[in-house]
């Protein structure tokens, strides 16, 4: 099975707001093992399906030292609480640049299994960044739009140069 | 996402407490070695003061985690583990170096936040204060080793050993000595002897030339001729299975000697051997096995640098079509276990330096107290007794097998013998009395106590000749 291309930004497709997943077929569950195995070879610790140019809600996470706890969560939706912590971030489309962003420290996540069914649970720690992170791509979000405007252009500019 | 530590940003430093903490979780909360987490993060171990840290936590751990328990509120939830062993390596800062307490506990303070944990600054930062403030509890923690076992290793180490046990687990808790062991294919013992004099090592004379326990253990790549394979470190009490060997092999034939280490890597015993043969003059051939490829190579790397040559032995050329006598080793990934191994003829003599818990080496390695388990002592001694039945077949009549771990326990050790004869018709045990260490009924067992050794055990079993002409009756 190839791998999925992973989109860079400042592509605009990863500007795409995904749409909710309707059907659970056997077709969704092959997308949701190769996005996961894109994610592992990278490497990875989570991926958004609109990063490969599929606008569905889909993301996975594994933030296991050993790479064997994955979540694959279809059409997720996040409750966050807590106090708003700090911590550095990168991401696979916006490669080699890393940077601090505020989150919330608790998230309680609903969502459904590659089945279609309903699962909950609540995630703190670097899970809880990560998932943050990851839902913020199906709404066409990325982490450096939280960075002041000033790094952003810089690291605009820096990517769009590394592609040249 | 990726992972933000995969690259520290600019100028950010690494934080030793904070990796000594998370090497702790793999050993503890995911049962792997220090071993293990060395390969996995060379980076790491490379840090003297993550290597102390991490060792002294691990041995004190038991004991400091008791002291820590006391000061927290509440016990932390399991997947919290991490933050308990960033506290834990804080307290054992507190009581058992020099470190500047501040310094202690604001670098412990600073990983929660690399852990996506912030929220627990106020709670780390409050706990090891109190335990700055509070000093009772480090005057509690006296020198009680036992407390440093677990409670079965404790009953099991006082029913074994109970005229020694408190001063077995004292041992324990020692720092481990360094000997050093001459490549006498390389450079004499007299030559190595005055580099060491004059680079101002000091050292003691062991009982062969080539053995020298130096009074300050060192970085090994820090001794005269290192790098160009003038010694190798090598505890005194796994030095002797070459002596062993040596002093059992029938040299007075003329055709070079087919020997086999069976558990090879990392090679230690294999190269001493080697040298030791090749010192007295005694025609053989070398072979060596073990499981895992990745050892191998590891073996092979340590020979390059000892200048001891080796090949892959491919068993379709014969035992003696791919090297000449005397010269390289043939190396053989494969399980001991295996039915038919390619031995034919049978061979003169094997060691079986056989997988064991490593309770010998507890001071050496002090994540083992905290992984073995009475279980595990079993599951190793099946493998043990499947090992040596195998490899019998494969010896000539009148043959020798050295069989040894570093064990001090009975089930990897003698019963193993047992058992073993109790299968075997043409087997005897025949190891030689020594001046130091216990006998067992069938072997001989170092134990850690003795300060030059680790806990080491040996049995000589020997072949029962064929009789020629008259049948036994
Ligand atoms: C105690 S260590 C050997 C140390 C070595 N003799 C030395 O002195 O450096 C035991 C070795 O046995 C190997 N081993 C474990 N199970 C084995 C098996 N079934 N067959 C062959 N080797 C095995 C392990 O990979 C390990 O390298
Ligand atoms: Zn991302």
């Amino acid at each position: 099975m190839p791998l999925l291309k992973i989109l860079h930004h400042p592509d605009p497709r990863l500007r795409t707001k995904a749409t909710a997943v309707s059907t659970f077929d056997e077709a969704l569950s092959e997308f949701a093992r190769n996005l996961l195995t894109t994610m592992y070879a990278a490497p990875g610790i989570g991926l958004a399906a609109t990063q490969v140019n599929v606008h569905k809600r889909v993301i996975v996470v594994d933030i296991s030292e050993e790479k064997d706890q994955p979540h694959m969560l279809v059409n997720p939706v996040l409750e966050p609480y807590g106090d708003k912590i700090k911590g550095e971030e990168g991401c696979l489309s916006v490669p080699d640049i890393y940077d601090s962003v505020e989150r919330f420290e608790y998230v309680k996540v609903s969502a459904q299994d590659v089945h279609g069914e309903p699962l909950q649970f609540t995630a703190d720690g670097m899970l809880s960044i990560c998932i943050q992170h990851e839902c913020d791509h199906l709404e066409g979000k990325l982490f450096v739009d939280y960075l002041s405007s000033l790094k952003r252009g810089r690291i605009s500019k820096a990517l769009r140069e590394r592609a040249k | 996402m990726t992972e933000p530590t995969a690259k520290p940003a600019k100028g950010q430093k690494i934080n030793v407490r904070l990796d000594a903490a998370r090497a702790l979780t793999r050993i503890i909360g995911q049962h792997r070695t220090i071993e293990w987490v060395r390969a996995e993060r060379p980076q790491w171990l490379q840090s003297p003061l993550h290597t102390q840290l991490l060792y002294g936590t691990l041995r004190h751990y038991l004991s400091l985690g008791e002291a820590l328990h006391r000061h927290l509120r509440r016990p932390l939830k399991d997947k919290d583990l991490d933050l308990y062993h960033l506290m834990l390596v804080g307290t054992y800062q507190l009581k058992y170096t020099a470190i500047a307490e501040y310094a202690a506990i604001s670098e412990c303070v600073n990983g929660c936040k690399a852990l996506g944990k912030p929220w627990a600054r106020g709670l780390v930062n409050g706990v090891l204060r109190t335990m700055q403030r509070d000093d009772n509890w480090r005057l509690d923690l006296a020198a009680v080793a036992a407390l440093d076992h677990p409670p079965w290793l404790r009953s099991l180490i006082a029913k074994q050993y109970p005229a020694e046990a408190d001063d077995l687990m004292a041992a324990n808790n020692q720092r481990a000595p360094m000997t050093v062991r001459v490549n006498r294919s390389r450079v004499t013992p007299e030559d190595f002897r005055q580099k060491l004099d004059t680079a101002g090592f000091e050292y003691q004379q062991g009982p062969w030339p080539e053995a020298l326990t130096l009074d300050q253990p060192q970085l090994a790549s820090m001794l005269p001729g290192w790098d160009q394979g003038a010694c190798s470190v090598q505890d005194l009490s796994a030095q002797h299975a070459a002596h062993l060997m040596l002093s059992a092999l029938q040299t007075n034939t003329s055709a070079p000697l087919n020997i086999l280490d069976a558990c090879a890597a990392p090679g230690g015993k294999l190269f001493h051997l080697r040298e030791a043969l090749a010192d007295k003059g005694v025609a053989h051939r070398l072979f060596a096995l073990d499981d895992k490829e990745k050892r191998l190579q590891d073996l092979e790397t340590i020979g390059a640098r000892l200048g001891h040559t080796t090949y892959r032995y491919e068993p379709e050329h014969g035992l003696t079509g791919q090297a000449r006598a005397n010269e390289a080793i043939g190396l053989l990934c494969i399980d001991g276990c295996s039915p038919n191994l390619p031995f034919d003829p049978p061979l003169d003599a094997i060691l079986l330096d056989a997988p064991c818990s490593g309770s010998g080496t507890i001071r050496r390695n002090p994540d083992i107290r905290l992984l073995i388990t009475e279980a595990s002592l079993l599951e190793q001694q099946a493998l043990q007794l499947r090992l040596l039945q195998n490899l019998w077949q494969h010896l000539v009549a009148g043959g020798t097998l050295v069989y040894s771990t570093c064990s001090v326990f009975a089930e990897e050790n003698d019963q193993v013998i047992h058992s073993f004869l109790g299968a075997t018709s043409d087997a005897s045990a025949q190891t030689p009395a020594q001046g130091y260490g216990q006998t067992t009924k069938y072997g001989w067992q170092m134990l850690p106590t003795d300060p030059l050794t680790d806990g080491f055990y040996y049995c000589l079993l020997r072949k029962q000749a064929v009789q020629d002409g008259a049948a036994n009756p």
